[in-house]
């Protein structure tokens, strides 16, 4: 994992963490560094992964500048749709999520200044974790439309990652990702395209017209527009595995941009509030599989 | 053996005085490129938007080149041209990698417009000066080597 664009003091740190277990690293100006080390909050000093926010190293605004200049390479107009949207992506897919002071030009966000605080999402590669909910995706020698839902911080990126390469290697059939924002950077394979950085609808339409998929993969369907884009792909003939935020079936029916009718399978994620453990799994209409 | 002497003084005195202009020289050369990375930079940001530190290694090895790269990359030291700038040209150069990539397209593409008439005056301030001084340096350096000539015969 390439975490070179982090201070060095950061680094010193995080030398003497297990990555494995480092789920999250949250900077916030003035502020002791949190981290989220085996899904529980720590802080992270000079000497690792501690409890205590006095030992913690403080986060000051020439640290968040020294990362958004590496990240970016110093060239924020390079990144400014992205910035706009809320997000950076490094250079070996850490997706870091950014809080500062919003520019509008009327009603357009022209970009995000002064940034204050950052959130730096280490995906952590669990090959085999889509295991369990596999038998429920596969139909035949393609896949239902499915959507897995968890609350944020459940796993739903991995496991959608897992099921890209198990799709890959067991069905053989041709993957479509649409990589919003280049967190699928480590999933290939032969019958793998990836579309990064697109808006969803974009990928949908360009990717269902020229690339022929057979299954679109895409994370996070948060509006109607995300919604209808994988209305338009099932309406092709071609399968839709995506995740989406909520907790249980009745706040998922009760977001404004659901679509009835548009998937097939519903695979519920957090069990007992355990990432990446499967709660229920419910067909088109709801009944427990 | 005297007028030998005495020649080679002239030589000696003419090299020492084009030496002393390289400075003049420098100058031209650092705003000249400063001026072309500057048209490159606004033609990145509406086109291929290419990262800085991608554009400036693309830039020809020179004075400019050295410059940028301290201010992205090393950060030690004296920053390389800065002997042979004024206070204010100083403060225009330090200003300019403060700001430049630090923000969106647009507001960025306005900076450069506004750097590049700056950066053409100097540019035209360099040029004037070096042809002025190369000149004057290289009379001087010659009359001074030919009083030499004549002291020694």
């Amino acid at each position: 994992m390439d975490l070179s664009f982090l201070p060095k003091k950061y680094l010193i740190g995080l030398g003497k963490v297990d990555l494995d277990k480092l789920s999250e690293i949250r900077l916030r100006v003035g502020f002791p560094v949190i981290i989220s080390y085996n899904f529980k909050k720590s802080y992270l000093s000079i000497d690792g992964a501690t409890l205590f926010g006095d030992k913690a190293i403080l986060c000051q605004s020439e640290d968040v500048n020294f990362i958004i200049n590496t990240v970016t390479e110093f060239s924020l107009y390079a990144h400014n749709d992205r910035i706009r949207e809320g997000y950076l992506v490094t250079k070996s897919g850490l997706r870091i999520g950014l809080a500062g002071e919003c520019v509008y030009d009327g009603e357009k966000i022209l970009t995000i200044k002064n940034f204050s605080s950052l959130n730096i999402r280490i995906p952590n590669e669990v090959f085999g974790c889509s295991e369990g909910i596999f038998k429920y995706v596969i139909n035949d020698y393609t896949v239902y439309n499915t959507l897995i839902i968890s609350p944020p911080f459940m796993g739903k990126t991995t496991i959608l990652k897992d099921l890209a390469r198990n799709i890959d290697a067991k069905l053989s059939i041709h993957v479509l990702i649409l990589d919003e924002r280049g967190e699928f950077e480590n999933v290939v394979g032969e019958n793998i395209d990836k579309i990064k950085f697109s808006t969803k609808n974009y990928g949908f339409n360009y990717g269902t017209r020229v690339l022929s998929p057979q299954v679109i993969i895409v994370d996070e369907l948060m509006s109607k527009n995300d919604w209808t884009g994988v209305l338009t792909a099932k309406n092709s003939g071609v399968k839709v595995v995506a995740s989406c935020h909520s907790d249980n079936i009745e706040n998922l029916l009760r977001k404004e941009c659901f679509i009835k009718g548009v998937f097939d399978r519903y695979v519920f994620l957090g069990k007992n509030d355990v990432v990446g453990l499967l709660d229920c799994v419910l067909d088109g209409e709801f009944n427990r599989l | 053996m005297r007028i030998l002497f005495g020649v080679v003084s002239i030589f000696i005195c003419v090299f020492v005085a084009y030496s002393l202009t390289s400075k003049y020289t420098e100058r031209r050369i650092y705003f000249k490129s400063f001026s072309s990375f500057n048209k490159i930079m606004k033609t990145e940001l509406a086109f291929s938007k290419n990262s800085i530190i991608n554009i400036i290694k693309k830039l020809p090895d020179d004075i400019f080149k050295n410059s940028a790269n301290w201010f992205f990359e090393s950060g030690q030291g004296d920053v390389p041209i800065f002997k042979n700038c004024t206070d204010e040209e100083k403060d225009f150069v330090k200003n300019y990698f403060d700001t430049i990539g630090k923000s969106d397209s647009l507001t960025q593409i306005k900076f450069i417009e506004s750097c590049q008439n700056v950066l053409d005056e100097k540019v035209l301030d360099a040029e004037t000066n070096e042809k002025k001084y190369k000149s004057l340096y290289v009379k001087l350096g010659f009359f001074f080597g030919l009083l030499i000539f004549i002291i020694v015969l």
